[in-house]
């Protein structure tokens, strides 16, 4: 049985001809080929999940605040610890109190 | 807008002490200028008025060091002030009851917070000392929490009959001798060009609203040393017309 553009290697010799010099490939090389395809796309897909997961994982990690922060920034109060890293200046302070004695 | 600041205060002509309180702070934050004052007036009848007056003065100055700067950067709120200063209020109310109960004494003392932004001010209210607005005109911001304001909301007495009213030192809450303490508050958008003024009730009594203006109008406010020579004029016109509670008063003129 004939596939056209595809000799059985019987067929090729029976016509005199190679059974490539007309550009087509053996069934045993195509799949061959398919199959090297199929594994270079599947490690293709691994490495950019890989890399997606991971970036989405440093993506979740320079997001932390006050609001959404996890059990370790929840002990950090983010505003508390700006507050104090830009303190409020005093300029001037005026103050009178006759009682030396404060109620604690 | 920048601020002047200026306090003065004096113990009157009869009592030997002065329980009156009073803390002015020109502040700075992120090259923005801000101010934070409180009044306080410790109850005349009562006694260790100045004791109650200086704890709460000494309760609102650590609120300011604590607590001001983390309310700056997270953006200041009207919400924020009212809660967080009226538990000043209420623990400051707890405290001083305490200490009455434990020691045999009543006390007691009005406050009056201010905290002057550029942008916004707001105000607490205890008693009958006062925050004032004045630039054309003399603005009250706050309401006397008094017996006698009362009846003037209610139309049962005439503003001129309370200014000599037996009873127009009766407060209907104070810091320290009431149960529960419910502060008014008071917000608004500052003038420029303007003075701030505190007062406790024994530098008002005896001067109009229109005296107030004329030594006090912010255009004769122009440094900290005029706005000193004006509160001290006026305390001593206050003396010179008999005034008998302790006097004091607190201002700050806005300007750009």
């Amino acid at each position: 049985m004939k596939r056209e553009g595809h000799f059985r290697e019987a067929d090729a010799a029976a016509s005199g001809k190679d059974i490539m010099t007309d550009g087509a490939m053996s069934e045993t090389v195509l799949l061959g080929v398919m199959i090297l395809a199929a594994v270079l796309l599947a490690i293709c897909l691994v490495l950019l999940l890989i890399r997606l997961l991971g970036r989405r994982q440093r993506h979740r990690t320079a997001r932390v605040s006050s609001l959404n922060a996890g059990s370790i920034t929840q002990e950090l109060p983010v505003t508390e610890v700006q507050a104090a890293l830009r303190p409020v200046k005093v300029l001037k302070d005026i103050v009178y109190c006759e009682s030396e004695e404060i109620i604690p | 807008m920048r601020f002047m600041v200026s306090a003065s205060t004096d113990a009157g002509n009869v009592k030997a002490a002065n329980q009156d309180s009073v803390s002015v702070q020109l502040l700075e934050h992120d090259g923005r200028q801000l101010v934070f004052a409180i009044l306080c007036d410790g109850m005349g009848g009562l006694q260790k008025g100045e004791l109650a007056s200086a704890s709460v003065i000494h309760a609102f100055r650590g609120w300011c060091s604590k607590r001001l700067t983390v309310l700056l950067q997270k953006g200041l709120q009207d919400g924020d002030i009212r809660r967080e200063w009226t538990q000043v209020i209420t623990e400051r109310n707890e405290k001083i009851k305490a200490y009455g109960r434990e020691n045999g004494v009543r006390l007691g003392t009005t406050a009056t917070v201010l905290l002057l932004t550029e942008g916004r001010y707001y105000v607490a209210n205890v008693g009958d000392s006062r925050a004032y607005e004045l630039q054309m005109q003399v603005t009250q911001i706050t309401r006397d929490q008094s017996v006698v304001a009362r009846e003037i909301e209610m139309g049962l007495l005439a503003p001129e009959q309370a200014e000599t009213d037996p009873r127009r030192s009766v407060l209907l809450q104070c810091i320290g001798a009431s149960e529960t303490v419910y502060p008014d508050f008071f917000f608004g958008t500052p003038l420029n060009h303007a003075v701030y003024l505190l007062c406790s009730d024994g530098f008002r009594h005896k001067i109009t609203p229109a005296e107030l203006l004329a030594y006090l109008e912010p255009y004769r406010m122009n440094s900290p040393e005029n706005m000193r020579q004006n509160e001290q004029a006026l305390i001593r016109m206050v003396k010179e017309r008999n005034e008998r509670d302790n006097i004091t008063v607190a201002t700050i003129r806005t300007y750009e």
